[in-house]
């Protein structure tokens, strides 16, 4: 009885002594800022993250050294303190990833969070991280409904929507094929591909109001046999053949129809293509006309800063940077630049961090992206497209013909939501400035 | 005319697909009557270790018609491997329980195989198109098909016939029809139930590791791929009938061809044609298509 009543206080200590541990080990990380990045580390999103995930270890590593260039040689960490990053896995569900979120930040005392990979993540948290009122800046996930519906404070995104990709391709398809008359497409059939697939046809519909819908299709994602669908579009014929598929998804369907000569029939545009090119190398068909989500890439403007970035990420990672790892970069960029200046004015707190960030602009690897849309939360940068190809001398994947358009042509204007502005035929968007790149 | 036989060819190279990665399953349900949620998990590992293997092997050598025999030679290796670590660890310590039970079972290993898959290969994609284009296209119908779609057509031809041999030709055959109608009595006279169950197993896991390393050279083998095929492969055999090989190629062969007609004529239904086919298919004949004969105990 006796060693029974003692054991039962000792395991109340021993749940006490936890408890305790736990409460001021989050506590005991005064000092640091603990960014939480919510990713994509399981399930088929993943693949294309992965490379996201790799740049944020690289920067968050150089930034605690204080081993960044120009304009970010301002000293170790963030305004001074250390980052720790907290890596949460992204896939599950929505209403697994708001339980984690709350958790995230009630619980473990996260400063700032970033990442989110998925679309329809982005959607279900930006509430809930306006509700909690903490820091939370989007890095990936690219759906214009973020800012579009809804007004937030707590909430940023460094990266463009997936609008961009679509117009900029349409005004591509309008200057490099202006004898097209048919368009088909093939899009996964989930959100994504089903906005990607509405912006781009009502945006090519404006600049070629001729232009004819012959051949669609809506395979399910990740179904991986893509014959039958292969065999419909080559039926069809036509000119111009968009697909938003992406990662693997995409890897297959090119792996299935290059073979079968699809794209010797169509001009393919996969605006998503960035994130596989490097892996699939020669097996890309020749002149697949693709995006990087703005600047990023390929298409990234010379610089010190993305010679830095590029060469780093190259020698660390045996791999040369997508746009995922473009973005994740680019999000702590804006978070260093924000804390510094907010440490120069004596308070780092999140409403004098998002005072710093609101309507920034920011240096990146991929160039000057600003904070200029959503009052100042949503970011804008130029876009540019490209036609990719195999270099066999240099044995690495290339861009040819490409062509760079100012983030205003790409863009809507404040206040319009993107859907009603590409019906409007993009009205008021300014163009001046489109330049062949290279 | 040439939209059906486009339709057609299509159909076939789908449902021969299908039936592959379902034979296996439908094998292990028929005779063992436990559901394996985990066959998804034993194609991707088929598949992995495939491009595994070509990647090594044709790191610095051309393409060549080893692909085969490496595709082969792994799948069997993956099959056996997985095969007797999951029946002699996990099954046969079930054996005797509810099939639901032993459906959680597999769930559970589902679940377990994932992180194991991960752990291994982590979240990058893996080519494997070695095979892929060896064999060149042929022109039909004024359209170019890859020849290896119908390597795949020819492999489940192969894959339906051995099966046939094996359950209706041969003594095992004879052997495991007796444990399918009664394994009790079939072990009162003098059958070694238990050896036979495992041989199954390890069967219908080489089926599916097959199933795997056939198809890793017509895609990038990325995590998530299980989890894609076991619902198909699902609605096959419930088409065709839990536990029956002619429903399982029956079945594929169905879906298959509605999938490829839906695909050509109205393409905005493929996303639910399969699951429509198979609701319509259970109101008729709930039982599937080539149900198993419901025995009477007296």
């Amino acid at each position: 009885m006796k060693f029974k009543s003692n054991f039962r206080w000792i395991a109340v200590a021993s749940l006490g002594a936890a408890f305790l541990f736990g409460a001021t080990g989050a506590m005991a990380q005064t000092g640091k800022v603990r960014i939480a990045v919510v990713t994509p580390l399981t399930g088929p999103l993943s693949v294309v993250n992965g490379p996201g995930q790799n740049a944020a270890r690289m920067l968050a590593e150089a930034i605690n050294k204080g081993e960044l260039p120009a304009p970010y040689n301002t000293g170790k960490g963030l305004g001074g303190k250390e980052i720790e990053l907290i890596f949460l896995d992204e896939n599950g569900g929505n209403a697994k990833q708001v339980a984690e979120f709350r958790a995230l930040v009630e619980r473990q005392g996260a400063d700032a969070v970033m990442g989110f990979g998925s679309a329809a993540t982005c959607v279900a948290i930006a509430p809930v991280a306006e509700e909690l009122k903490v820091l939370t800046v989007m890095s990936t996930c690219a759906t214009p409904r973020i800012f579009e519906d809804g007004k937030y404070e707590y909430v940023f995104r460094t990266t463009g929507s997936t609008t961009m990709d679509s117009v900029a391709l349409a005004l591509y398809a309008q200057a490099r094929m202006p004898a097209a008359k048919t368009v088909g497409h093939i899009n996964p059939n989930y959100a994504l591909g089903q906005d990607a697939w509405r912006d781009f046809s009502a945006a090519l519909k404006a600049v070629k109001p001729g232009i004819e819908v012959v051949a669609e299709q809506w395979p399910t994602p990740g179904s991986g046999q893509y014959a039958a669908e292969i065999s419909a579009l080559a039926t069809k014929r036509p000119d111009i053949l968009h697909t938003s598929m992406a990662g693997a998804d995409l890897e297959a369907f090119f792996t299935q129809m290059r073979p079968r000569g699809l794209h010797e029939r169509s001009k393919i545009y996969a605006p998503l293509l960035e994130l596989s090119m490097h892996r699939m190398g020669a097996q890309i068909p020749d002149g697949v006309v693709f995006t990087a989500r703005g600047t990023n890439g390929l298409f990234a403007p010379k610089s010190a800063l993305n010679d830095w970035f590029t060469t780093h990420y190259q020698s660390r990672y045996k791999d040369a940077p997508v746009y995922t790892a473009y973005q994740y970069t680019n999000t702590l960029l804006a978070l260093k630049a924000a804390y510094d200046s907010a440490a120069k004015a004596g308070d780092t707190g999140t409403p004098a961090l998002i005072k710093a960030l609101k309507g920034r602009s920011i240096e990146t690897p991929s160039g000057t992206i600003r904070l200029a849309l959503g009052n100042g939360h949503q970011a804008i940068q130029d876009m540019a497209v490209g036609e990719a190809f195999f270099d066999a001398a240099k044995k690495t994947v290339s861009v040819r013909n490409a062509m760079r358009f100012p983030a205003e042509c790409v863009n809507p204007p404040e206040g319009i939501k993107s859907e009603a502005w590409l019906a409007s035929g993009m009205a008021g968007r300014k163009c001046d400035g489109i330049v062949a790149a290279k | 005319m040439s939209t059906l036989l486009t339709i057609l060819i299509d159909g076939l190279i789908y449902g021969a697909w299908l039936f592959l990665v379902a034979a296996g399953l439908t094998l292990i349900f028929g005779v063992m009557k436990v559901l394996n949620i985990a066959h998804g998990n034993l194609y991707a590992i088929g598949a992995y270790v495939a491009a595994t293997a070509m990647g090594a092997w044709f790191a610095d050598r051309p393409p060549s018609f080893a692909a085969f025999a490496i595709q082969l030679g792994t799948a069997m290796v993956a099959g056996v491997v997985m095969g007797l670590v999951l029946e002699r660890g996990v099954l046969r310590r079930l054996r005797g329980r509810d099939e639901v039970s032993l459906a959680l079972a597999t769930y559970a290993l589902l679940l377990v195989l994932d992180d194991v898959i991960q752990f291994i290969w982590g979240t990058s994609a893996y080519p494997a198109s070695a095979p892929y284009g060896l064999l060149g296209s042929s022109e039909i119908n004024d359209l170019r098909f890859n020849n290896y779609e119908f390597v795949l057509l020819a492999a489940a031809i192969a894959v339906g016939l051995l099966l046939w041999w094996l359950l209706q030709r041969t003594r095992t055959g004879r052997c495991l029809a007796a444990i399918i109608r009664d394994p009790e009595m079939s072990a009162a006279m003098g059958i070694d139930v238990e050896r036979l169950y495992l041989a199954t197993f390890v069967l219908g896991a080489v089926l599916a590791a097959l199933g795997g390393a056939l198809t890793a050279p017509m895609i990038q083998v990325a995590p998530g791929l299980g989890a894609e095929v076991i619902v198909v492969t699902f609605a096959v055999i419930v088409i065709g009938g839990m536990g029956s090989i002619p429903g399982a190629a029956v079945g594929a062969l169905v879906v298959g061809l509605a999938r490829a007609a839906t695909i050509h004529l109205f393409p905005f239904a493929e996303v639910f044609i399969v699951y429509a086919v198979m609701a319509l298919v259970l109101a008729v004949r709930p039982e599937g298509l080539f149900p198993q004969a419901a025995l009477r105990k007296i």
